[in-house]
């Protein structure tokens, strides 16, 4: 087990405590800032070696978002920390009752490729505020980016608790071999159940932040051009390699045709005439994606782009396919490219029992100017969270919980949600050592006026139901 | 195996006909869930007889008296649980709707205990109800009468399909584990919960999982002796120590060992009088394996209390323990039983090292009349939870969350906690199909400006 070692070292940092005061965190979470602000420009440089990530994106992803996250998390830090009085009972009154956040321990982050710094960054900074140590294994893929963060993201940490795993699938089965207390996994299903497999050894509670094809419905009452830009921006971000993306489009044959065009707009809007020599569309991460992606459009037929460069990992203009059908290929598997087919049904209802036949997505994505429209598409699925007229938005508000459902993921972050994931809830009920008379019911020998003694104090009265003395 | 496909395939086909959703559908079957209690009060009563030898008035208070409490809390509450929940929004977001939905999963699973085989089962029931899911119960058959009464009761007051009774042993459970679910709660010891989250693994179906482990229970030199150990003596000896939050073995310094025998001894007398076995409120042993697991623990013991007892009855008397041995049999694994070991410790600090050694227990325990040092071992220690000068109530509060951490479990239910579980909270933004131009920012060609 060639990890034990580290694991050890952390969790008798872990034992000593050195973690848990408040100050320690905060001084960790603003070493995280000076990271992030520090290291920009080598951040923007290898995200766009590893998949020609424009630099607007990545300051937006990897720089921006980070930077919310750790803002939010510094402001309120102190209130998160405290313990959560609650209401009492009765027989409670006069003892104290609270909910205290306890960290977990020793924490593993697995990151994925795609937005290779935030994807770590994000669930690192709510690990680090709950005070718990660390081991971050970011993707081999994003190779650039992987070495990027083992080289310097020490530098800033402390190393007692925290490290940093770099290697890929051997290394990382090593790696799972070991008890954590917590593991927060990004990534595909099947690697998913891998991980939560292995988490069962230990016991080791998981949050999987996993996929699937993230369904888009366009009613006919629209404002097209709109549709077609926010659409358009949310597939072909990353060069569509974003886990919330929307996957496929479904809508009317009449909205398919008034569509093509106001996509075309949008994307030569966005990208240029030619989009291979826009900054701002990037590439495949690898040859192994690439070519899947490629063989998923001999799909429908071609509306826009279609065109591939294997050497460059290219793949555009941004592609639109058209009447795509669901047993073409690019309804097999989430693309996690920029392709995006139209796949046509009839009404609505068609188009909301399309999506229940199929697993839970983790977004879903509704257009209408009828808001009734929007709200029976949410109601009559299910997904991980659910954005109304655009794409992508709903996981920029920290408020909002981000996570998945059945195939698409178990737990959630973002905000507190991310601190709340990585601490233990322990309920603490502090007693009064006097009073004891008071316990006297609840003592055997058992009788019939102890038990009217307890049901009068411990019930909780319906409603509407008074008791006259 | 079919069998379960087919109970699990009508449950969620129930499930998808949406009947299960509306508020007024599931407050319906909580309040069908009542009447079933108020109604079958006797029957419940006579099965907790037969499995436990619990009496009227301690099963009705431990068992019955719970459950039509979360029943009232969870049927008044529910509108308001169920509501969504608007979220503080950002700049970018100031025009739009954004909340977080409370929506059922599907079809959950709850696997029940022996122990307390009503009330383990009918708390994640109205949990995962209220959530408005379908719900495949399996009780302990190892409590076979509660689980027979179960499986009779439920289908005369619940809708059949969404919330079908299995019961059978190792095989029928494991049949049920291949199924998908959208949700498993387990309560049960710590081996099998690994084999509950290894089947919901290859489904990736959340669980909770409610397990068990060694409860610590410090006692200061410095707190009342008499009421510590009249306290600790209901909790350990209650349902003859089969509680998964009985204080399991006690921690204190070797000066006041004796004093804490004696204490213990003489609440002892007070509770079951002279004669323990002919106490209409003192438990057996669920069966013969447990009696046998138990008696061996015993084995090289210093007895300093009780000790007696009889197979044929699986009678085993309240025992207490004195110097025992960290490396002992019986300070390896949970005890469940009327045993109470001893063990001495120096200082505080010693307590809290030999706690925080070990797996992270299900409940953690300390009586002190220094708050500070209570705070101290709540601070360096972890457990699922704690109860200060105490022992049990924290269970009884629902506006705690009830469950373990570490081998002692994942997850939490009890009130809310439980609607919460049982529930997915989907993240809803909801923006103008207007005002494109405030979008134009985030859109390509990049520029600095925009940045």
């Amino acid at each position: 087990n060639p990890y034990a070692g580290l694991v050890s070292h952390l969790r008798a940092a872990w034992l000593s405590g050195k973690t848990r005061p408040m100050e320690y965190r905060v001084a960790q979470l603003e070493a995280l800032g000076r990271f992030l602000d520090e290291k920009k420009q080598e951040i923007l440089e290898a995200t766009e070696l590893d998949m020609g990530k424009p630099s607007f994106e990545a300051f937006f992803s990897e720089i921006l978002l980070c930077k919310n996250e750790l803002n939010v998390t510094l402001n309120n830090l102190c209130h998160w920390m405290k313990d959560e009085h609650v209401d009492k009972n009765l027989v409670m009154q006069l003892d104290s009752a609270f909910i205290r956040k306890d960290p977990y321990g020793v924490v593993l982050i697995i990151a994925p490729w795609n937005y290779p710094i935030h994807l770590f960054m994000v669930p690192l900074i709510g690990a680090i505020a709950a005070g718990n140590c660390a081991i971050i294994k970011p993707s081999e893929i994003s190779k650039n980016t992987e070495r990027l963060v083992a080289e310097t993201l020490s530098c800033y940490l402390d190393s007692d608790c925290f490290a940093v795993v770099t290697g890929g699938v051997p290394e990382t089965t090593s790696l799972l071999e070991n008890k954590f207390d917590y593991i927060f996994f990004t990534g595909s299903p099947p690697v998913g159940r891998i991980v939560m497999t292995a988490a069962a050894k230990h016991l080791t509670p998981v949050t999987l932040e996993l996929g699937g094809k993230n369904p888009c419905y366009v009613s006919d009452t629209c404002d097209v051009n709109n549709v077609a830009r926010r659409v358009a921006w949310g597939r072909f971000f990353n060069a569509g390699q974003t886990c919330i993306a929307p996957d496929y489009l479904l809508c009317t044959v009449e909205m398919q045709d008034k569509l093509m065009p106001a996509l075309r707009e949008a994307i030569t809007e966005f990208f240029g005439p030619n989009p291979r020599e826009s900054p701002d569309f990037g590439r495949i991460v690898s040859d192994k994606q690439f070519r899947r992606i490629r063989a998923l459009l001999s799909s429908g037929r071609v509306a826009l782009g279609g065109q591939t460069d294997e050497a460059e990992r290219y793949i555009g203009a941004p592609t639109v396919l058209a009447d795509v059908q669901p047993s073409d290929p690019a309804m097999q598997e989430e693309i996690f490219g920029p392709v995006l087919p139209i796949v046509t049904i009839a009404n609505m209802d068609e188009a909301i029992d399309f999506i229940n036949a199929r697993p839970r997505p983790l977004a879903l994505y509704a257009f209408s100017c009828d808001s009734k429209v929007v709200n029976q598409v949410l109601e009559r699925t299910s997904s991980g969270g659910f954005c109304g007229n655009d794409t992508l938005m709903h996981v920029t508000l920290t408020s909002l919980p981000f996570g998945g459902i059945g195939n698409s993921g178990l737990g959630k972050y973002h905000g507190k949600f991310t601190f709340d994931t990585f601490s233990h809830h322990r309920g603490c009920l502090h007693r009064n050592m006097g009073l004891e008379t008071l316990n006297a019911p609840r003592y055997p020998p058992y009788t019939q006026q102890k038990l009217g003694i307890l049901t009068a104090t411990f019930e909780v009265k319906r409603r509407g139901t008074c008791t006259l003395l | 195996m079919e069998r379960m496909q087919q109970i699990v395939g009508r449950a969620r086909a129930a499930f998808n006909s949406g009947r299960s959703r509306p508020l007024e559908f599931r407050i319906q079957q909580l309040k069908a869930l009542e009447r079933m209690v108020q109604e079958k009060e006797q029957e419940i009563l006579a099965a907790l007889k037969a499995d436990l030898n619990k009496s009227g008035p301690n099963a009705y208070s431990h068992e019955i008296m719970g459950v039509l409490r979360e029943l009232a809390l969870t049927t008044e509450k529910l509108p308001s649980w169920a509501a969504p929940q608007p979220v503080k929004k950002n700049l970018l977001t100031m025009r739009d709707e954004a909340y977080i939905g409370y929506e059922p999963l599907g079809v959950v699973l709850v696997i029940g205990a022996w122990n307390y085989p009503f009330v383990l089962v009918m708390q994640p029931l109205i949990g995962a109800i209220a959530a408005g899911n379908a719900v495949v119960v399996k009780p302990s058959e190892v409590s076979e009468n509660t689980a027979r009464l179960v499986a009779e009761l439920l289908p005369q007051y619940l809708d059949k399909d969404l919330y079908p009774v299995v019961t059978g042993g190792v095989p029928e459970t494991t049949d049920l584990l291949a199924q998908r679910f959208d949700h498993i709660l387990y309560t049960g010891n710590t081996a099998v919960g690994k084999i509950v989250m290894a089947a919901a693994a290859k489904h990736l179906t959340p669980v909770t999982l409610e397990l068990g482990g060694k409860s610590p229970c410090y006692i200061d030199k410095d707190c009342d002796l008499a009421v510590a150990c009249r306290r600790i003596t209901w909790g350990k000896y209650m349902n003859c120590g089969q509680t998964c939050i009985a204080p399991d073995y006690i921690l204190c310094d070797p000066s006041i060992q004796s004093k804490v025998v004696e204490n213990i001894k003489e609440t002892l007398k007070e509770f079951y009088g002279e004669d323990v076995k002919s106490s209409p409120d003192y438990e057996r042993i669920v069966n013969k394996r447990h009696f046998k697991r138990i008696l061996s623990l015993l084995e090289g013991q210093k007895i300093a209390h009780g000790g007696e007892t009889d197979e044929a009855s699986c009678f085993i008397a309240p025992t207490i323990l004195t110097d025992v041995s960290p490396e002992s049999k019986v300070m390896e694994e949970e005890i469940f039983g009327p045993v109470l070991p001893i063990v001495t410790v120096k200082s505080v600090e010693e307590a809290i090292e030999f706690i925080n050694l070990r797996e992270k227990p299900l409940a953690l325990y300390v009586f002190s009349n220094n708050k500070q040092l209570i705070k101290r071992v709540i601070s360096e220690t972890s457990s699922g939870g704690v109860t200060g000068y105490d022992v049990i109530m924290h269970f009884f509060l629902s506006t705690l969350p009830f469950g373990g951490v570490g081998h002692s479990g994942m997850g939490a239910y009890h009130g809310k906690h439980s609607f919460e579980t049982f529930s997915h909270r989907r993240a809803c933004l909801i923006k103008d199909l207007k005002m494109e131009s405030t979008n134009k920012m985030r859109y390509p060609p990049g520029s600095q400006k925009k940045v």
